[in-house]
């Protein structure tokens, strides 16, 4: 079964919640590891050079 | 974490207001000064502008929609439509234009001296929904434009500091606040979250290989394939960091009720430079297609010099077109060989596109219908726009130490 159409029937389905409670849950806890990298709004990063654009 | 922190901040506000507004039921006119207040709040509370600079701008707009009002836009709103552009083009240039002509140093440090105060983060975005309600007000549309509704439009602050460029028609189609508030704060956060996640995880992990960190004399000195790599992680990050940062703003526009337009759709899996343009940045692209090409195109397509099936018109369109790009980027060298670059690439496959012995040959029906041709076309689409984007990642001076190393 193709797996992107496999996730979309598990999330119409009454296991959705669950789904979606454990992937940005991990989502959550992956921004959380990361809050500590200097990287972010450093001035190498990308965005910041854009930032000062706008 | 200096943007990341004010845009949590945002969200949290918007939180607060969509609750709020849902308690209160509110409705119309009374919604709208509530949204404003609430920008207002948080343009303050976060130093998105200064609370005088705030003051001027706020009474700028109020006179700009209460003379665009009615019928017929007054000619006051063109007097103060250029009074806005002025401030912004000597908030931005003076500094670009001086380093091209260094005579003009004296002039630029004063002129920014004097303009400094009038300058704020979000200026260039504000400035584009300007410039589409000007335009659009000069062409009859927007007639029943309040002047709340358009104060509260232009400082929406979800959008305010980087996009997605949000039309006045938008903004409206969205009113008045919808009663379905749970929807609205699960799908923002759902949102708000893949956004923090591409930013902060993805965006800021690849960003630590681009070609932007590396020194003058890492410039000179590292192998071709750790420069390659930089130029790659360079263009990722950045799609990551806008990407994720255009994800977050949607979520907290969700909050507020506003459905804000998408900036990107998969750009990098794109066949040619045609579709990656439509898919990458796509409120800007959006907006320049409207206001600049196709007015220029419209313009110079009725002139007797071009034959009916000549390039000419889409071709000066798509070179004005992206030279405005790269010149509201920033005034250098850089980015004029970008706006060139991709102008270049984009008339090139226009040229191909109508020269029929080409697009209709036996070769093109194959390479367009097979997945050998799709996987071909999208690495190639991503080489181009990664040499393109070298031009942008570099200031112009080490730009100019990478090309001497290269030429050596």
């Amino acid at each position: 079964m193709n797996p992107f159409r496999l996730v979309e029937t598990l999330r119409a389905s009454r296991w959705g919640v669950l789904l979606d409670l454990v992937f940005y849950t991990v989502l959550l806890v992956l921004i959380a590891a990361s809050l500590g990298n200097k990287n972010i709004g450093s001035n190498e990063s990308a965005i910041n050079f854009e930032y000062r654009v706008f | 974490m200096d943007l990341l922190e004010p845009i949590v901040a945002v969200a949290i506000l918007g939180l607060i207001y969509s609750t709020i507004g849902a308690l209160w039921r509110l409705r119309g006119e009374l919604a709208m000064l509530f949204t404003l207040g609430a920008s207002l709040a948080a343009i303050v509370a976060f130093h998105y502008i200064e609370p005088r600079l705030l003051g001027f701008i706020v009474a700028l707009f109020i006179a700009f929609a209460w003379l665009s009002r009615g019928a017929r836009q007054g000619a006051g709103a063109s007097l103060l439509f250029a009074l806005y552009l002025l401030i912004w083009f000597i908030y931005k240039y003076p500094n670009d234009l001086a380093a091209f002509v260094p005579a003009l140093h004296p002039v630029s440090a004063r002129l920014t001296d004097i303009i400094k105060p009038f300058g704020f983060l979000g200026v260039s975005y504000v400035g584009f929904k300007l410039i589409h309600f000007y335009v659009d007000r000069r062409d009859g549309k927007h007639a029943d434009a309040t002047v709340l509704s358009v104060v509260a439009w232009l400082l929406f602050v979800p959008s305010l500091v980087g996009g997605p460029i949000h039309r006045y028609q938008e903004w409206r189609r969205d009113w008045p606040l919808a009663s379905d508030v749970e929807n609205n704060i699960a799908e923002g956060t759902k949102r708000i979250i893949v956004g923090l996640f591409k930013v902060t995880v993805v965006g800021a992990s690849i960003s630590g290989l681009s070609i932007a960190g590396l020194t003058d004399y890492q410039l000179s000195s590292v192998g071709i394939g750790t420069l390659a790599l930089g130029i790659v992680a360079y263009t990722v990050s950045l799609y990551f960091n806008f990407a994720g940062y255009t994800d977050i703003a949607i979520g907290i526009g969700r909050y507020w009720n506003q459905s804000l337009p998408e900036n990107f759709n998969f750009p990098f899996f794109r066949r040619n430079l045609q579709e990656f343009w439509k898919n990458w940045h796509m409120s800007l692209i959006d907006f320049l297609r409207e206001y600049v090409f196709t007015r220029i195109v419209y313009s110079l397509s009725g002139k007797d010099f071009f034959s009916p099936k000549s390039l000419m018109p889409a071709s000066i369109g798509l070179l004005a077109t992206f030279l405005t790009a790269a010149v509201w980027h920033k005034f250098n060298v850089g980015y004029l060989l970008w706006g060139l670059t991709n102008a270049g690439g984009l008339i090139f496959l226009l040229f191909l596109q109508r020269t029929k012995a080409i697009s209709r040959s036996k070769f093109m029906k194959w390479w367009t219908t097979s997945p050998i041709g799709y996987v071909v076309s999208v690495l190639l689409t991503f080489v181009f726009v990664n040499a393109t984007c070298l031009f942008i990642a570099l200031s112009d001076m080490r730009l100019a130490i990478l090309f001497n190393r290269l030429r050596s």
